[in-house]
C-alpha cells in the first residue's frame, strides 16, 4: 500500500509554466494545503471569505431585527441590554427579541445544513427536507397532539421530531431500489407528502375551532414566541449535527460521485448513507419541531452558498450560515413589511422561495439532468 | 517473477435470481495488461465488479496473495482501483476536485490532504495530460476529456492494479490511442497490473499481453492475442465471420469483418 507511493517520482517531467498554472488551478479548485504533524487539510480562501462575509451580514441583520420593533431601540441600547442592564429595554431584549433572533438563526442554520446534506446525497438540487417529508411529518404529529390537548413543549417537540423521522424514513424506504436515485426520491417524496398533508387537513377539520386555529398557526411556521428554552433545544441540535455532518463530509463528497465509484473508492455505502440521512433528518427535525415548518430555506441556502464558494458540493458550514441568514432576514422582513400585523416567517420564505423553485425547474428543464 | 496480482477461484456472481457467472477461475499476473472481450451482456462488467468486490459473489477473490474477504473495502481500494462504465460527476465539479476524490481510501479524518495526496493528484493530472483542464468543470469537457478526467481519478488512487471498464468507448481514434498509450506507459514505467474491457478487438490485440474472450459468463478463450483473436474464436464468441490477418505494422492480429461493402452489393443487385 505504501510501496506504490514511491512510484510517483516516475511521472513525466513537468514544464515549469504548466506547473505554476497547475498550482493556481489546484489552489482555486481545492484550496490551500494546511499541514502540521499528523494533520493535514485543505482551506479554500474563497470559502472562508464567503463564510465570514455571510456571518457578518447575519450578525448585522440580527442586531437590526433586535433594534426594530413596536418599541424601537438604538444600537447602543441593544448592546447594553444584551450585556447586563436592567429595566424595560433589557427585559424586551433579553426576554423576547434576543431569543427570537438567536433561535431563528439556529433554526435556519439547521435547515441550511440539512438541505446541503440532502442535495449532495441525492445529487439533486431539488432534494431538501421539505420534499422528503420532514416538515409535513412534523406537522401531522403536532396537529394530532394539539387536537388531543397535549400541548406541553416536550410533547410537541418530541412528537414533531418523531413525525419527521417516520415520514422521512417512509419516503426513503419507498424510494429504495438497490440504491437511491435522486429523482425517484423526490417523486416519492411528493406523493407521500401529499398524503400526509391530506391527513393533517383532515385532523384540522375534526379539531374544535380554537385548537384548529392554534395548530394552523403552528403549521405556518414562525419564530414568534421563541424563548430560551427553545433556543437551548435548537442549539443542542446544531451542536450535535454540525460536527457530525462535517465529520461525514469526506464520505458525502465521495458518495456524490455515484454508488459505483464511491464503492470502488472503498466507501461503506449503506452505512455512510444511513448516517448522512440520519444527520440530515435530525437537523431538519430539530428545527421544525421547535420553530415550525419554514419552507425553502433548506432548498435555497445551500445553493447560494455553493454558488458563491464555486464548488457544487461541500460547504456544509457555509450552507448553515446562509440558512441562518435567510431565516433572520425573512423573519425581519415579515415583521417590517406588514405594518402592525406580523407575517410569519414561513409565509415570507414561501412567497420568496416559490419563484426561486420555479426558476430552478425551468433552468433544469432546459438542460439534461442525470437525476 | 510471474506472480498472481488478482485471481478468482470458483467465482459465482449473479443479480437477484439469475446467475451471470457460474464458477469461474482466473489468475491475472502482476505487471501484465489483460483485455477482456465479449459480446454485449456476456458478463464482462459483472466479472470486473466481482473481482473488485463491488458485487457480492460466492467463491474466492485473491488480491496480492490475500483473500479479499479478509481485507476491508478501504484496504482493497488502496490496492485496486476500478473505473466503472459511464460514471457521472455532480454538475459543476472541477477536474482537480474529481481527481482529488480518488485519494479517499488513503485519507484519514485528521489527514485530509497530505503531501502524498497532492503529489498523487498532480501525477495523475500530468500522466493523463489533463493539467491544463484542472480548474474546468467536468460537464464542460468533451467526452474524451471527461473520460481522461475519470481515469486520472482512478490513477490518483495509486493502486498496483487498475481495472477499467470500456475506457475507450465514445472516444475518437486519437483519444482512444492516447488513453491506451497512457495505460501502456503506466504499465511499463510503473509496473501496474492493468485489466480492461474493450470492444475494439484490434485494440485488444495491439495493446494487451493477454486476451480473455467471454461468452455467456464463461471464459471461452484465453491466451495471447495471437491465440485468442482467430476467425474460429470470433465465430464462436461473437457469431461473426471475419478474416484475421497480421497487422503489417505491429504484427498483431488484425480483424477484418467479412461483410460486403455496399458498392459491391449494389453492383451485384439485378438492375430493375
Ligand atoms: N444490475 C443488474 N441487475 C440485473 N441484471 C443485470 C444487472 N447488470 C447486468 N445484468 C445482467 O447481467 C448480464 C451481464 O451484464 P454485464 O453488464 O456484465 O455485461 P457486459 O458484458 O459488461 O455487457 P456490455 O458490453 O454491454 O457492457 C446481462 O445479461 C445483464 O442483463
Ligand atoms: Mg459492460
Amino acid at each position: 500500500m505504501t510501496a506504490s507511493l514511491d512510484r510517483g517520482a516516475m511521472g513525466p517531467a513537468a514544464d515549469p509554466a504548466l506547473g505554476r498554472a497547475l498550482d493556481r488551478a489546484l489552489d482555486r479548485a481545492l484550496g490551500r494545503a494546511v499541514r502540521g504533524p499528523g494533520f493535514s487539510a485543505r482551506l479554500a480562501p474563497r470559502a472562508l471569505l464567503v463564510a465570514s462575509a455571510a456571518l457578518a451580514v447575519l450578525l448585522a441583520l440580527a442586531v437590526a431585527s433586535i433594534c426594530f420593533g413596536d418599541y424601537p431601540l438604538r444600537f447602543d441600547q441593544v448592546v447594553d441590554a444584551i450585556f447586563g442592564g436592567s429595566g424595560g429595554q433589557s427585559y424586551i431584549v433579553q426576554r423576547f427579541r434576543l431569543p427570537r433572533a438567536v433561535g431563528g438563526a439556529l433554526a435556519g442554520a439547521l435547515l441550511g445544513l440539512s438541505g446541503a446534506v440532502f442535495q449532495t446525497l441525492a445529487r439533486n438540487v431539488l432534494a431538501s427536507p421539505d420534499v422528503l417529508g420532514v416538515e409535513t411529518g412534523a406537522a401531522l404529529v403536532t396537529v394530532i397532539l394539539m387536537t388531543l390537548g397535549l400541548t406541553g413543549t416536550a410533547a410537541l417537540t418530541g412528537g414533531a421530531f418523531a413525525g419527521a423521522a417516520v415520514v422521512t424514513a417512509a419516503v426513503y424506504v419507498l424510494a429504495y431500489r438497490r440504491g437511491i436515485n435522486g429523482m425517484r426520491l423526490i417523486l416519492v417524496g411528493i406523493g407521500v407528502n401529499a398524503c400526509v398533508t391530506g391527513g393533517t387537513s383532515y385532523v384540522l377539520m375534526l379539531a374544535e375551532v380554537h385548537t384548529a386555529e392554534r395548530a394552523h398557526n403552528w403549521t405556518l411556521g414562525g419564530f414568534n414566541g421563541l424563548g430560551w428554552e427553545q433556543v437551548a433545544v435548537l442549539a443542542a441540535g446544531l451542536a450535535v449535527t454540525l460536527p457530525l455532518a462535517t465529520g461525514l463530509a469526506a464520505r458525502l463528497r465521495t458518495l456524490s460521485l455515484g454508488d459505483g465509484v464511491a464503492r470502488a473508492l472503498g466507501l461503506p455505502l449503506e452505512r455512510s448513507r444511513l448516517l448522512l440521512v440520519g444527520t440530515g433528518v435530525l437537523a431538519a427535525a430539530a428545527s421544525v419541531a421547535v420553530a415550525g415548518p419554514v419552507a425553502f430555506i433548506a432548498l435555497v441556502a445551500p445553493q447560494i452558498a455553493r454558488r458563491l464558494i464555486g464548488r457544487p458540493d461541500g460547504g456544509l458550514v457555509t450552507s448553515a450560515i446562509f440558512g441562518a441568514l435567510l431565516a433572520v432576514a425573512a423573519d425581519f422582513a415579515g415583521r417590517q413589511l406588514a405594518g402592525d400585523a406580523e407575517i410569519p416567517v414561513g409565509i415570507v420564505t414561501a412567497l420568496a422561495g416559490g419563484p426561486w423553485l420555479v426558476y430552478l425547474l425551468m433552468k433544469r428543464g432546459s438542460r439534461s439532468t442525470d437525476g | 517473477m510471474d506472480e498472481e496480482a488478482l485471481g478468482a477461484r470458483g467465482l459465482v456472481v449473479g443479480y437477484r435470481g439469475h446467475e451471470v457467472i457460474d464458477g469461474l477461475d482466473l489468475a491475472l499476473m502482476r505487471g501484465r495488461i489483460t483485455a477482456i472481450i465479449g459480446a454485449n451482456g456476456c458478463g464482462k462488467s459483472t466479472l470486473l465488479w466481482a473481482l473488485s468486490r463491488l458485487l457480492p459473489s460466492e467463491g474466492t477473490v485473491v488480491l496480492d496473495g490475500r483473500d479479499t474477504a479478509t481485507l476491508s473495502t478501504r484496504e482493497i481500494a488502496r490496492r485496486l482501483s476500478v473505473l466503472p462504465q459511464g460514471p457521472s460527476a455532480p454538475e459543476g465539479l472541477t477536474v482537480a476536485d474529481l481527481v482529488a476524490r480518488g485519494r479517499y481510501p488513503h485519507q484519514k479524518w485528521l489527514r485530509q490532504w497530505s503531501e502524498a495526496d497532492e503529489a498523487a493528484v498532480r501525477e495523475a493530472l500530468e500522466r493523463t495530460n489533463m493539467t491544463a483542464f484542472a480548474g474546468r468543470p467536468i460537464d464542460e469537457l468533451s467526452g474524451g476529456q471527461r473520460q481522461k478526467a475519470w481515469i486520472a481519478m482512478a490513477l490518483a488512487q495509486r493502486t498496483d492494479t487498475v481495472l477499467l471498464d470500456e475506457p475507450t468507448t465514445y472516444l475518437d481514434i486519437g483519444h482512444q490511442a492516447e488513453v491506451l498509450d497512457l495505460l501502456v506507459e503506466l504499465n511499463v514505467s510503473a509496473g501496474r497490473t492493468i485489466v480492461l474491457v474493450l470492444h475494439d478487438l484490434n485494440q485488444a490485440a495491439r495493446y494487451a499481453d493477454r486476451v480473455i474472450a467471454m461468452e455467456r459468463g464463461r471464459i471461452a478463450a484465453d491466451g495471447t492475442p495471437d491465440e485468442v483473436i482467430t476467425a474460429e474464436t470470433l465465430r464462436a464468441v461473437f457469431g461473426v465471420e471475419a478474416h484475421v490477418v497480421a497487422d503489417p505494422h505491429s504484427g498483431a492480429p488484425l480483424v477484418i469483418p467479412a461483410s460486403v461493402p455496399p458498392a459491391v452489393r449494389r453492383a451485384a443487385q439485378p438492375t430493375s
